[in-house]
């Protein structure tokens, strides 16, 4: 199985049927409940992998702004 | 970056867009993924690992281009603090009322754009209310 360019594997997670039915409730469905389980599963693990500072983090955001804007601004008129 | 409950904060968002739009522009979406080799390396990530990354962030995330806030791009120029947060702010104005969602609000003139239908936001608050239904 492949999700996106990466190999995927299945791992069962037992969530109790009291939350299913408090999600269901709120108008989250079974399959809105494991996309969401899944990205936040991606999201965690890779960002308590990353080794990226605040500090760099800050300097990256600002080099991409900056590129960004670099296209934008010729319509700023 | 693993700090300031990043995952937690996009977590909430996805779990609410039946109940609200998430909007980016277009451009800095683009720029992001044309730097992902140089944040990729300083992350100590490969590259696929980001791009897994950014997919789960902006799946459920409309991509707005230029098109679609140019008109304000001028009028927003004078609510921010830093040019390069325009974009974002002619957005906001393109769709408002809206909500700017940023760690930095001081980059924002946030008085005038509230005048203007626009809130600019913490992700904590922002989240905060979205389970609030504010």
């Amino acid at each position: 199985m492949s999700c996106g360019t990466m190999v995927a594997e299945t791992v069962p997670v037992e969530i109790p049927a009291e939350i299913l039915e408090l999600a269901e409730r709120s108008g989250i469905s079974r399959e809105k409940m494991s996309a969401l389980l899944r990205s936040f599963a991606v999201l965690e693990v890779l960002a308590s992998s990353s080794k990226l500072s605040k500090k760099d983090a800050d300097k990256l955001s600002r080099e991409i702004k900056i590129a960004a804007w670099k296209r934008l601004s010729p319509y700023k008129h | 970056m693993s700090t300031e409950g990043i995952t937690r904060t996009s977590f909430a968002i996805l779990l609410h867009t039946d109940n609200c739009e998430v909007t980016a522009p277009a451009e800095l979406s683009e720029e992001l993924r044309a730097h992902s080799t140089e944040i990729s390396g300083k992350a100590g990530l490969t590259q696929q690992q980001l791009e897994e990354a950014l997919d789960r962030l902006l799946e459920n995330v409309e991509l707005v281009p230029l098109s679609g806030y140019t008109s304000e791009l001028k009028r927003a120029l004078k609510l921010v603090r830093d040019e390069t947060d325009a974009p974002f702010a002619a957005l906001a104005l393109a769709r408002a009322p809206s909500t700017i969602i940023t760690y930095n609000k001081k980059h924002f003139k946030c008085r005038e754009l509230l005048r203007r239908g626009i809130q600019v936001l913490t992700p904590a608050v922002a989240v905060s209310q979205l389970r609030h239904g504010d």
